[in-house]
């Protein structure tokens, strides 16, 4: 049904290669879901937008070959004609349901924009009766309600069904998919991946899924191809190559994907006084509208508990919205918590202020999930990472070696002092980000998704580095994630928490093994491909 | 709908317009002369026992928070005073002046912003040729001082072309029939409108074309076209609506900037606004007129913001209060 023959698309001059995608053929079948999977820069998406004639506005179009949409070339169709096969023959997914959706339109109308276009016509009542015939399909409750609703007022998983519902209302025959659960928590991923088969398989569509997430391939791919820097690199069943990857970067990719370790490292057990003693920490958010506007209260933080020993590490696992980022500013004070005691080495900080405030801070520290904003545009990576020191009454000599020491110690070289963030790569910066909270020779570190940002491959990476430097320093670390097999990868043990309360604790092993908890079970069999690789 | 949020606000801005009236008061009196001086001045012959008489009269001898507090009184009973200088009740005065000042602000404001969003629209859509002009344009009205466009204007249109009016609100010469003395005034709005008006389509004119540029590459639009939407229609059914919110804010600042201007228009083009007045209250130290000119000006402020909210609300759903 699709053919991509000898597709290149040239990327401007001055990029660092030549092609965003080189030499690239693929098939599609009817009713198959081929996944394409890479990493950031792979030209997975630019060539799921060369298919869709929607390449982005900076002057890319293919060069040479071509795309075989049952037999006509869609990259020489007239702009009229490929209008007509948008929507209604070839419908698409994005990944950002948040954004994807005109945030002025309800989204009713959103969906039957499409009927518009296509030249369907319908009478007021039919109309709404398709739309929420669709909404239904999509197993969104109260149909009607939803289509009345703009966009902020539904959730991320919501929205998607929304996109879904768009894409799927004229019956296409071809569904690009462009990584549409990536943004979201794995709860709602599973569901909206399931949903996703159900609707392929009962309607006969061929589906073009774009991943990073080989767990994802593992769930509902029945084909496989591989790129890499804009080129095929290995393309097979997904049985095929989950479990026989013919070539080194696709073993790496698969490699990489977190999973827990089989065995505690016997001896590594931490015991004595924990440094870090949290105790029935509260934080409420109160939102008043206006000078006479009523206030809402909004709790984050309920009533949360959990010891960290030295040389520990504890990850705490949750949702978007489960107050586990408001729980690491509450431990590091950014946040001032309502009710509750941070303790650390049996000090109270919560009485703490100024000076005394500021010495203890820099025995905890914490790294940043965004690599690209949480360093300072404007200054050199000697600087950022001297500062901590500084602040705290170091010479500037004595801060410049300590930077050196630490920026070495995360595995980078001691020019990187003299350039600027934009300099480095995601992986890279992470890294900076790191050696900055090192500086301060902190005892407890709080990371607060330090690799959701990041492509698999840097991911492991990073979080190899982080177990490397725990181990030397005899760091304890809070690690916060939603990921529970990231958690699982380096935590001694995994707090899971929702809605503002940890609900269980226990060892990676025994949480996967016996979760206690309905939330956690659920967690659990959401992780994608679970068991298949 | 939402009565209480529009009510809520109108308390907001009544507390805003009586934090104007204070200030106003409180400045004036701390500039130096008074009204007494001046008549005192203006009578040729006087002395000290004349300028306190005339202050005793005037209430001028009370401390100036009793004065305060009397004024305060009086602008709740909805009494603006009498003007000593020109004989008549203040509300009186601004009554007669409010209209030509409304008219010529309101017009200023709906051809700026219709202006200047279609120019940004045009702008941002068919970049090339069409944007350079648009730039070229917006640029130099943005650039040029109001009152050099008005003149300019006087000189090409009014002495050169004799095609407009130059000033006034209506010709000398009596004219006949209702829809004659409508096409009379706005045969001599349209100077000093475009005036006033240009130089804010200028900057909504720039704001549009920015706004639109950076909707473009969102997601919901990609969303639209591969709907199959025509480029047409997600340029008018999706980018418009999105890209003209940080327009009808800026608008909302701009329309009390408008009212302001109006006072330099008014000038240039002898327009029988309210401007004018202000300006001989000025020079003859009419504390009361000059407030009570204050408090409707801003007064009108508040109301437009206000309007401009509701708008704001209207077109956006996510800005409604829950």
């Amino acid at each position: 049904m699709l053919a991509i023959r000898g597709l290149d698309i040239p990327l401007p001059i001055k990029a660092e290669r030549r092609f965003a995608v080189r030499g690239l053929s693929l098939d599609l079948a009817p009713g198959e879901l081929l996944c394409i999977v890479g990493e950031s820069g792979s030209g997975k998406s630019l060539t799921a937008r060369a298919v869709m004639g929607l390449l982005p506005d900076l002057g890319l179009r293919a060069s040479a070959g071509s795309i075989l949409f049952e037999g006509q070339d869609l990259l020489a169709l007239p702009p009229r004609r490929m209008e007509a096969l948008r929507g209604r023959e070839i419908s698409m997914i994005f990944q950002e349901p948040m954004t994807a959706l005109n945030p002025l339109m309800r989204v009713g109308d959103q969906i039957a924009e499409l009927f518009h276009i296509h030249g369907v016509r319908l009478g007021r009542a039919e109309r709404r009766e398709r739309v929420a015939a669709l909404l239904a399909d999509l197993h969104l409750p109260d149909p009607e309600r939803v289509a009345a609703a703009y966009p902020f007022e539904l959730s991320g998983g919501q929205r998607q069904r929304v996109m879904i519902a768009i894409a799927f209302a004229l019956r296409p025959r071809l569904l690009i998919a462009d990584e549409p659960t990536t943004a979201l928590d794995v709860t709602t991923q599973m569901q909206i991946l399931r949903l996703l088969k159900e609707l392929q398989r009962e309607r006969g569509t061929g589906v073009l899924f774009i991943t990073h997430d080989f767990g994802v391939v593992a769930e509902i791919a029945d084909r496989v191809a591989v790129m890499r820097h804009g080129e095929l690199v290995e393309e097979g069943t997904a049985a095929e190559v989950l479990r026989r990857p013919r070539h080194d970067y696709t073993r790496t990719l698969i490699a990489s994907v977190p999973r827990p370790v089989e065995q505690a490292e016997a001896g590594e057990a931490a015991t004595g006084a924990p440094v870090l003693a949290v105790e029935g920490l509260v934080k409420t958010f109160s939102v008043r509208r206006g000078l006479f506007g009523r206030e809402r209260r909004v709790p984050a933080v309920r009533g949360v508990s959990f010891r960290l020993r030295a040389g520990e590490t504890l990850a705490i696992v949750g949702e978007s919205g489960s107050g586990k980022t408001t729980l690491s500013r509450c431990i590091v004070r950014l946040l001032k918590p309502d009710a509750g005691r941070v303790a650390i080495d049996g000090e109270d900080i919560g009485g703490l202020g100024g000076d005394a405030l500021r010495a203890r801070r820099r025995t905890i520290q914490m790294v940043f999930q965004d690599p690209h904003g949480s360093l300072n545009p404007r200054q050199r990576v000697g600087e950022i990472v001297m500062a901590g020191p500084l602040a705290h009454g170091a010479g500037r000599a004595a801060s410049r070696a300590t930077a050196a020491r630490m920026l070495a110690l995360v595995g980078l070289d001691e020019g990187a002092m003299e350039r600027f963030p934009h300099q480095f790569s995601g992986g890279q910066r992470q890294r900076i980000g790191l050696a900055r909270a090192l500086a301060l020779e902190p005892r407890i570190l709080i990371a607060d998704e330090p690799v959701s940002a990041l492509d698999v491959t840097v991911q492991a990476q990073i979080l190899e580095l982080l177990q490397d430097v725990r181990r030397k320093l005899g760091l304890a670390m809070v690690f916060i994630t939603h990921d529970l097999r990231v958690a699982a990868q380096v935590a001694d043990r995994i707090a899971v928490m929702s809605q503002g309360e940890i609900v269980e604790e226990a060892t990676p092993q025994a949480l996967f093994a016996t979760p206690r908890h309905a939330y956690t079970r659920a967690l659990v069999a959401s992780i994608p491909g679970r068991g298949a690789i | 709908m939402r009565l209480r949020y529009i009510l809520r606000r109108l308390a907001n801005g009544v507390l805003v317009v009586l934090l104007v009236v204070v200030f106003n008061f409180v400045i004036l009196r701390l500039a130096p002369g008074d009204p007494a001086m001046i008549m005192a001045g203006e009578s040729g012959a006087s002395d000290e026992q004349f300028i306190a008489d005339v202050r005793r009269a005037y209430g001028l001898d009370q401390p100036m928070p009793t004065q305060l507090a009397t004024y305060l009184g009086n602008v709740l009973q909805f009494d603006l005073g009498f003007s000593y200088r020109q004989k008549r009740p203040n509300a009186e005065l601004i009554g007669e002046r409010l209209p030509a000042t409304l008219l010529l602000a309101l017009s200023a404001f709906v051809l700026s912003l219709t202006l200047g969003v279609l120019l940004g629209y045009l702008a941002a859509r068919y970049r090339g040729v069409v944007d350079w002009l648009v730039s070229v344009v917006s640029l130099a009205f943005y650039a040029t001082p109001i009152f050099w466009i008005g003149l300019m204007g006087i000189i090409v249109f009014s002495i050169q072309l004799e095609w407009l009016p130059a000033f006034g609100m209506r010709s000398i010469m009596p004219v006949r029939g209702e829809f004659a003395k409508i096409a009379d005034v706005l045969h001599h709005l349209v100077l000093p409108a475009l005036t006033l008006g240009l130089f804010y389509m200028a900057i909504f004119a720039r704001l549009m074309r920015a706004s639109l540029l950076e909707v473009r590459p969102l997601d919901f639009v990609a969303t639209a076209r591969a709907k199959g939407a025509t480029i047409g229609r997600v340029w008018r059914r999706h980018m418009l609506r999105n890209a003209f919110l940080p327009v009808l804010t800026m608008a909302g600042v701009q329309a009390g900037q408008i009212v302001g201007g109006s006072i330099l228009v008014e000038t240039v083009f002898a327009w029988p606004g309210i401007g004018r007045l202000a300006f001989e209250a000025v020079l003859q130290r009419d504390y009361n007129l000059l407030l009570g000119i204050f408090l409707v000006t801003s007064t009108a402020v508040v109301l437009i913001n206000l309007a401009t909210d509701v708008i704001y609300v209207l077109v956006d759903p996510r800005a409604r209060p829950a």
